[in-house]
């Protein structure tokens, strides 16, 4: 058996004495007639194992344990001493010193919400208790009744989860994931029409939800709906991400970390928001702990590329693929980069490796054509989309491409209208013919084979949605097109 | 010829002997019966120290976070000297850098079963002490000479080692050319191409490099997830014949991808009467290859629903269960994940495909705090259907779970407790783990379960392998209800007929099972089909369903080991 001495460097073995002295001296805690932290508690946080912690996890937990101990009878001192010790992995730690929070401050909202989202998120239903103790403290905060929710779908008490939704949508019928929850009760109750409704009104509130185009698959699938569910796959595909939930009181949990993966989430966040400067400073801190993490540079490339600073981009990216030269993503951030640096060459060289590496990818496909077609050469970029098609799982952003390419090339040999109608076509049913910029796309394979009054009537509804989206650019070039159209002639470029 | 065992059979007085030697001399330690609260018999007893299967696991920890420590290892049941009893050989971890170190390179073990049902190491004298990082068996008979062959994956090329018939093993994995260079996980023998000769389905994992270190949330050192690095392609060996196999991966649709492979299962998911492949991918959606019958195999997994669960999404696959656990004559699966996921249970509607039946089985939510892996069906208790048997462990630290005397190991924060769900008769499970003690208080980082009757009492026993740690053997100590053991051979091949389908008729019910000796996670199992009877006395009839198409129908006894050849006749032994 391999044995592993785990050096302990614990706190100083005198606070402890102390602390327990004090415990015992009836300064709150329990059998002491006032409510407090278990005396235990000081010893559980002292002899916390931090060996190997990065320093400044370390030192913020080291200060966070001075402070609990010190004021022993403060629900702040140990509560952020409980959020540090559960944003930091010290689970067992961190849910015993939320209990004694609680015991301290059992009026405040904020402990068993965390407790509870802590113990839901390691699967033990305990965290029911918690989430109802925490409704009976706060019971019109959105996030809990969604996570509470969330809780009672996943031990089986469906009804309870059902009432639940119910109130949520009474109070926000805006809400997507109260839909996704019922749609998931549904499923549950084998009822597949129900489930389909509500999946579909979630839809509604918000097209792009990932989750409900995946949860979707499986209802059409059961439901005998193979063209659905087929549809949904590819929308699941499209839209990965759920929609979010606005929850400031975790957010203030998840802003507790100081270290670097915690710096390396929070940058992802920022950059996911559009932010690149405040993820720059993220990526900058978790870089201090681990310099030559090829995931830390190659976001802080990607962070660098959003503020327009592409030569370190390219830098950052080259180190990352150097560390992890058979990864997709580094290599297509470095091509990405090169791009953005006007070196197309390197661009396509890149992105030629990171297909060659990965052919079943879409994205390298995806990128390998348009970096193709930057370089002038239409007729590889052809090939290279039909190609991505052919290995890769259909991909509506390939074959938006190559239905444009096909419909609008100026070279005879390059043009093929029936097959630009036809993926333009299936993209278009995917996302619902909601979409101005494929609508555009759609518009042109139309013309190409000559049917402008079809060409017309589409670029009219692309136009129509892109000034609702207010993206006057399109709007402008529509309209150019559609001038075309209106003369029975096609678009050329 | 058939043989069929007694339900007192020899091998089990022999045993009996050992093990009541040992429960009079150390009663209450390992190898004396478990009692419940109540005083009633344990299902299982933990028979490791008093059969002397003396292996414990070297996970060979550098403190360098090497990911396949966080995997491997595994191991399982052979009958490899075809004495009709089972062996055991299991696999060890590996030193990256031993020169110089003084430290010898720990090596795969062979234990031969001796007739009093204790264990013999004869790795030295067998030739199978292989010195790879091992992650999983699979045993099969790829030359049709009526003795059990052995391919190990490991972290690194694989090996194949044929058997010489003389209690000795010889490396042919260049000849055969199986040396598949990546990093192999679980690996299957089956007969795709139904040309008589086992083919090979190896599962592979991630690009790992070890260059490459991932940590926690408070930035310490931990093992990558697999998501740090590219899947791998799995690969699939056609057996030429000849002893050589031809790498038939790109050309049977199988490669397309790089899904991070770590569980397999070979069966005839759709009764077309040729075998598929079903592959649990960790993060990855699952994978079922279903046989074109032209040597190409499609991936069927997205349009049966058994590719991810119910909320469409995929999951950490890693062992997976298979069998009729609904007793409606097709095959479900039943698939282990990460902790924070929960295991999933995919019922196999027949034309409609699969459907994520977790829930409503209730396994979801106790499978949550737990990280499984090696997991089959059994009917342990012989009352008549499948319970589920799981065996867990993490991949990353998490809350100790539990107490060691003396020092830490390195495993204690990834250790977990084991599970048993039992079928509660109504579709649902009960989660009665903890009332096990066998299973329950050996508290580890478990990864390998091997199912099979050691002791030809028919019922079944486990096989439990976990990293860094002893291996342990749990005897079924049930005592209720009949059984019927089927060992299905097809004399022509000299072999167990693997991908044969068995149904038993009896009153007022039906089984339905497939040979197979390859499920739960990194395990070779044992290839005879059991089945719990519970109170029905006979069979009305049993029918095989040949892999070449020919089907049989039989008149058995019940609470016997039969063996069925492709000649219709079942002779008492």
């Amino acid at each position: 058996m391999s044995l592993h001495a785990r050096g302990r460097r614990s706190v100083n073995i005198g606070i402890v004495v102390l602390a327990i002295a004090i415990a015992y001296a009836g300064l709150g805690y329990p059998g002491l007639d006032t409510p407090g932290p278990d005396p235990r508690l000081a010893a559980i946080v002292t002899d916390l194992e931090l060996a190997g912690t990065e320093p400044r996890v370390e030192t913020k937990l080291r200060a966070l344990i001075a402070r609990a101990l010190d004021a022993p009878e403060s629900p702040e001192a140990w509560g952020a001493l409980g959020m540090n010790l559960d944003v930091h992995g010290f689970d067992s730690e961190a849910v015993q010193v939320y209990r004694g929070t609680i015991e301290l401050a059992p009026d405040e909202f904020r402990w068993p919400y965390y407790l509870a989202i802590h113990l839901h998120e390691g699967g033990y239903p305990e965290a029911l208790r918690w989430f109802e103790r925490g409704r009976e403290l706060r019971r019109d905060y959105v996030p809990l009744l969604i996570r509470h929710g969330q809780a009672l779908l996943d031990i089986g008490e469906l009804d309870g989860a059902d009432s639940t939704f119910t109130v949520l949508l009474e109070a926000d019928s805006s809400l997507a994931v109260a839909y996704l929850m019922l749609g998931r009760s549904f499923l549950a109750r084998d009822d597949l029409e129900g489930a389909r409704d509500w999946l579909l009104g979630g839809l509604k509130v918000d097209p792009q939800d990932g989750a409900i185009h995946a949860m979707l698959v499986e209802v059409y699938r059961q439901l005998g709906e193979a063209r659905d569910s087929e549809l949904s796959r590819i929308r699941a595909r499209l839209y990965s991400q759920p929609s979010g939930i606005d929850d400031p009181l975790y957010s203030e949990l998840m802003l507790e970390t100081v270290s670097s993966r915690g710096f390396l989430m929070r940058g992802q966040a920022y950059l996911k928001s559009g932010q690149p400067g405040l993820a720059l400073r993220e990526f900058d801190a978790a870089l201090e702990a681990r310099p030559s993490d090829p995931f830390v540079l190659d976001k802080r490339g990607q962070a660098l590329q959003g503020l327009k600073r592409f030569e370190e981009a390219v830098e950052h990216h080259r180190a990352a693929v150097g560390l992890l030269p058979t990864s997709l993503v580094p290599r297509l951030n470095l091509a990405s980069a090169h791009l953005w640096q006007r070196e197309v060459a390197e661009a396509v060289a890149h992105a030629d490796t990171a297909r060659q590496l990965h052919p079943t990818s879409a994205q390298a496909h995806l990128s390998l054509g348009m970096y193709t077609m930057v370089a002038g050469d239409r007729s590889a970029a052809i090939d290279i989309f039909r190609r991505g098609l052919d290995d890769a799982d259909f991909d509506t952003r390939i074959a938006t491409r190559l239905a444009w390419l096909l419909a609008t090339s100026v070279p005879d040999e390059l043009r093929n209208g029936e097959e630009a109608l036809q993926l333009a076509m299936a993209v278009c049913e995917i996302d619902g013919y909601g979409v101005p910029e494929t609508l555009d796309v759609l518009a042109a394979a139309y013309a190409e084979v000559g049917r402008f009054g079809e060409a017309v009537t589409i670029a009219s509804e692309a136009r129509r949605l892109a000034w609702v989206d207010r993206k006057s650019n399109l709007v402008r070039t529509i309209e150019r097109r559609l001038g075309l159209y209106a003369a029975g002639r096609p678009h050329r470029e | 010829m058939s043989r069929v065992g007694n339900r007192r059979s020899p091998r089990k007085s022999g045993l009996g002997l050992v093990f009541l030697a040992g429960a009079m001399l150390a009663c209450g330690q390992d190898g004396a019966p478990d009692a419940g609260a109540e005083g009633a018999l344990s299902p299982f007893t933990d028979i490791t120290e008093q059969v002397n299967l003396s292996f414990v696991h070297e996970a060979a920890v550098d403190s360098t976070y090497y990911m396949p420590e966080s995997i491997g290892s595994g191991g399982g049941f052979l009958d490899y000297d075809d004495d009709g009893d089972l062996d055991i050989y299991l696999l060890n971890g590996a030193w990256r850098s031993p020169s110089g170190s003084g430290v010898s390179q720990p090596k795969n073990r062979l234990f031969r079963q001796d007739a009093d049902g204790s264990f013999t190491d004869v790795t030295e004298s067998s030739g199978l002490g292989d010195v790879g990082y091992g992650m999983g068996l699979a045993v099969g008979d790829i030359d049709n000479d009526g003795d059990v062959d052995v391919y190990v994956t490991n972290a690194g090329p694989d090996a194949l080692y044929r058997n010489e018939r003389n209690g000795t093993f010889r490396e042919i994995t260049d000849s055969a050319g199986v040396d598949n260079p990546a990093w192999g996980a679980s690996a299957a023998f089956f007969d795709f191409d139904l040309d008589g000769f086992l083919d090979l389905y190896v599962t592979n994992y991630v690009a790992n490099d070890p260059a490459h270190t991932c940590m926690d949330e408070a930035g310490r050192a931990e093992y990558c997830g697999p998501m740090a690095f590219p899947g791998v392609p799995d690969v699939l060996y056609r057996n030429r014949g000849d002893g050589t196999f031809e790498d038939v991966s790109v050309a049977s649709g199988i490669a397309t991808g790089r899904a991070r492979g770590l569980g397999v299962v070979t069966a005839d998911f759709d009764r077309d009467g040729w075998p598929d492949v079903y592959v649990a991918n960790d993060s990855d959606p699952n994978r079922l290859w279903l046989n074109q019958r032209n040597a190409t195999f499609r991936d069927a997994a997205p349009v049966l629903g058994a590719g991810v669960n119910a909320l469409g999404r995929p999951e950490a696959g890693m062992g997976i269960a298979i069998g009729d656990l609904d007793a409606d004559r097709d095959l479900d699966l039943f698939v282990t994940h990460l902790r924070r996921e929960s295991n999933t249970l995919y019922r196999n509607t027949g034309k409609y495909g699969f459907q994520d039946e977790t829930s409503r089985s209730r396994l979801h939510v106790p499978s949550l705090p737990y990280t499984g892996f090696g997991t089959g069906f059994l009917d342990f208790d012989h009352d008549g259907d499948l319970d589920i048997t799981v065996v867990n462990g993490r991949v990353n630290r998490g809350p100790r779970l539990r107490e060691t005397k003396g020092p830490s190991s390195w495993w204690d924060l990834y250790a977990e407790p084991n599970s048993l769900y039992e079928n509660t008769g109504d579709g649902t499970f009960e989660d009665v783990g903890a009332s096990v003690p066998a299973l329950s208080e050996h508290v580890a980082t478990s990864r390998g379960l091997a199912f099979g009757d050691v002791d030809n009492d028919g019922d079944i026993d486990l096989l439990v392998t976990s990293t860094g740690e002893r291996a342990r053997l749990l005897r079924n100590n049930n005592e209720t209800g009949h059984w019927l053991i089927v060992k299905a051979v097809d004399p022509d091949l000299k072999r167990s007929a693997i991908g044969a389908e068995i149904t038993l008729w009896m009153p007022g019910a039906t089984r339905y099972a497939a040979v197979t000796s390859t499920y739960s996670f990194l395990s070779a199992n044992d290839s005879r089909v059991h089945f719990g009877l519970g109170e029905a006395a006979s069979v009305d009839s049993l029918r095989i369903r040949w892999p070449d198409g020919t089907e049989t129908v039989h008149q058995v006894d019940v609470d016997r080991i039969v063996t069925i050849s492709k000649d219709p006749q079942v002779t008492p032994e």
